[in-house]
């Protein structure tokens, strides 16, 4: 059974990428409430459709945490932010602190950004659990290896514990334990805590008996490029934040200097020996693959256009007043053809047609 | 702590926060007795004119044009008072106004002047902010979206009832069924745009969620099919 759609092949790994990053750019730049119950609407159908027959990889739990959370977090914000013109309930002033009017505007506010971590988890856990990670390894250059097997490893912590967490528990429960109080907490943590170190050790062993970390060029040279890499890394997070932020002119300067620095890497490593992983079975970049990554480079570009020219289309503020968002069909609509991975997937699981011949048998 | 015990502190304490929690009431608004007007000019279109009543002997200039149903978005400076960001979607948003009131590094780029005329009929711009300058019966104030000096247009008491359709006499007996606003007729083109835009916004997210729809419903059958 495939990864992507049940008995489907799966999507390469870079056209998830790019769906991921199409799905999150409108989430971190602006929280528009439209635009966030679009993306929740897409993701869920993507999640449900796509990762169907296969296991989540452990990722539910967190989706489940951040939907506890948002509550939480609309009952602190109506508690901590007065301002706002809709007025739900005051609190007299004889109760000392929290005194004052509860708003609905505060409210709002507390829901869309509850909304938007819930979507943005749900996002980063589709990619991860639909991700082919070997593949993603073997795409990869060899000089980002290492910074590619330390997220792998990063994100596959996660989704163990969890399954560690849930084996651990059967297994005390089998043997007696119950719920009763903090103290029983010890009886599951203690083993959690060893298996994770047995892991932690298995895994260091594992990467050093492949090679991994060792020095594939000289000092001289690793440290010019280590050196080039943290600052290709810091141009290009301080243009992305410039270009969050609407100043399109610097963000502009910092990227083409990111894209400057990372041709010196590209030139630089051309005298270095690629070591490319071998695999079984080769990953092929299909249609399907073509599709969604053109549907997702066309729903950032006109997400990032509307940031510059009409981020109100993107942003919204409840506060002072609680008036209905601007919307914009071209955006909303743009942003729909990320549901491609969902229709690809049930598209390739309709069943043929079967033949006269295979009738007649 | 047992999760008994859990809820019913949680229970507990959500009763008290009730409790505390006092509704809303409907202020009965006194009868208003004055009425001052102002005007808004953008830039783009025609000027927007204003009369709104009162029942206070004066109010802020702030709390005029706040009451007269604009959309208004203002943010205040601690004990400088409040400055005003944007009026009928004509400014800039909070965190931007918190900076420099609107204002860009450019000294003639635009922000929400507040000017004032005299009883004599000559406009000038406010020695004190809107939040400090009182409004009493008769007042006419204009809020001006520019860097530079605007050409303000003569105005008077019948011509800013002319343009509102307010009654004749500010703070007359007819002004006195609660306060309220008059505005002049205000451009509908961009209303008319906004509807659109919504209207086949809708249209878009209803093919979306058509479309989402037709896909779990697929997925359920496919699954069933199986089994």
């Amino acid at each position: 059974m495939g990864r992507y759609g049940g008995d489907t092949p799966a999507l390469d790994p870079r056209s998830w990428l790019a769906w991921g990053g199409a799905m999150t750019v409108p989430l971190l730049t602006g929280r528009h409430p439209i635009v966030l119950l679009e993306l929740l609407f897409i993701v869920i159908v993507v999640r449900t459709v796509c990762l169907s027959g296969t296991s989540t990889g452990g990722w539910s739990w967190l989706v489940r945490i951040a939907i506890v959370a948002v509550p939480l977090g609309v009952f602190f914000n109506v508690m901590t932010v007065r301002a706002g013109t809709h007025v739900m309930a005051t609190i007299p002033d004889s109760v000392p602190l929290i005194s004052g009017p509860l708003t609905w505007n505060a409210a709002a506010y507390g829901i869309i950004s509850g909304a938007t971590i819930v979507t943005l988890v749900m996002v980063g856990t589709t990619v991860a659990a639909a991700l082919n990670w070997s593949s993603l390894m073997r795409i990869l250059p060899s000089r980002a290896s290492s910074i590619a097997v330390a997220g792998s490893v990063a994100l596959s912590f996660l989704p163990q514990l969890a399954h560690s967490w849930q084996d651990i528990r059967e297994a005390q429960a089998a043997r007696g334990h119950r719920w009763r109080g903090a103290s029983d907490i010890v009886p599951v943590v203690v083993p959690l805590l060893a298996g994770g170190l047995d892991r932690a050790m298995t895994t260091a062993e594992a990467l050093e008996s492949r090679g991994f970390g060792s020095l594939g060029h000289d000092g001289q040279s690793r440290r010019r490029d280590s050196g080039l890499v943290a600052m290709l890394l810091t141009t290009l997070v301080v243009g992305l934040y410039l270009f969050a932020t609407g100043q399109a002119m610097w963000a502009l300067s910092a990227l083409l200097l990111a894209a400057l620095m990372l041709g010196m890497l590209v030139v630089f490593s051309r005298h270095i020996p690629h070591r490319r992983p071998t695999a079984y079975r080769e990953s092929h970049w299909t249609r399907s693959d073509t599709v969604v990554t053109i549907v997702s480079v066309l729903a950032i570009a006109v997400t990032t256009i509307f940031l510059q020219v009409q981020p109100e289309m993107l942003r919204y503020d409840p506060y002072p007043y609680l008036v209905m968002p601007l919307t914009n069909p071209l955006l909303v609509g743009s942003l729909g053809l990320l549901m491609t991975p969902a229709v690809i997937a049930t598209m390739r699981s309709i069943p043929e047609p079967m033949s006269e011949s295979e009738n007649r048998v | 702590m047992s999760v008994r015990n859990l809820w019913v502190f949680a229970c507990v304490v959500t009763v008290a926060s009730l409790a505390v929690l006092q509704p809303v009431s409907a202020q009965t608004p006194s009868p208003p007795v004055n009425a001052a007007g102002f005007l808004v000019d953008s830039g783009e279109g025609e000027p927007i004119y204003a009369v709104v009543s009162f029942s206070e002997e004066s109010v802020s200039a702030i709390e005029l044009i706040e009451s007269s149903g604009l959309p208004v978005v203002s943010v205040s400076f601690g004990g400088l008072g409040k400055a005003v960001c944007s009026i009928a979607a004509t400014g800039c948003d909070v965190s931007e106004c918190q900076q420099r009131v609107c204002q860009t590094g450019d000294p003639d780029s635009p922000f929400w002047q507040f000017w004032r005329l005299s009883d004599d009929g000559i406009w000038s711009m406010a020695q004190l902010g809107a939040s400090q300058s009182d409004v009493v019966d008769g007042s006419i104030d204009a809020w001006i979206w520019t860097g530079s000096e605007p050409s303000l247009p003569p105005l008077d008491w019948p011509e800013l009832q002319a343009q509102t359709g307010a009654p004749e006499v500010a703070g007359s007996a007819s002004m006195k069924s609660g306060p309220r606003s008059y505005l002049s007729n205000v451009s509908d083109d961009a209303d008319n745009r906004s509807w659109r835009d919504q209207t086949a916004t809708g249209a878009v997210l209803v093919v979306i969620i058509g479309v989402g729809a037709w896909i779990l419903v697929r997925q359920r059958a496919l699954h069933q099919a199986r089994r």
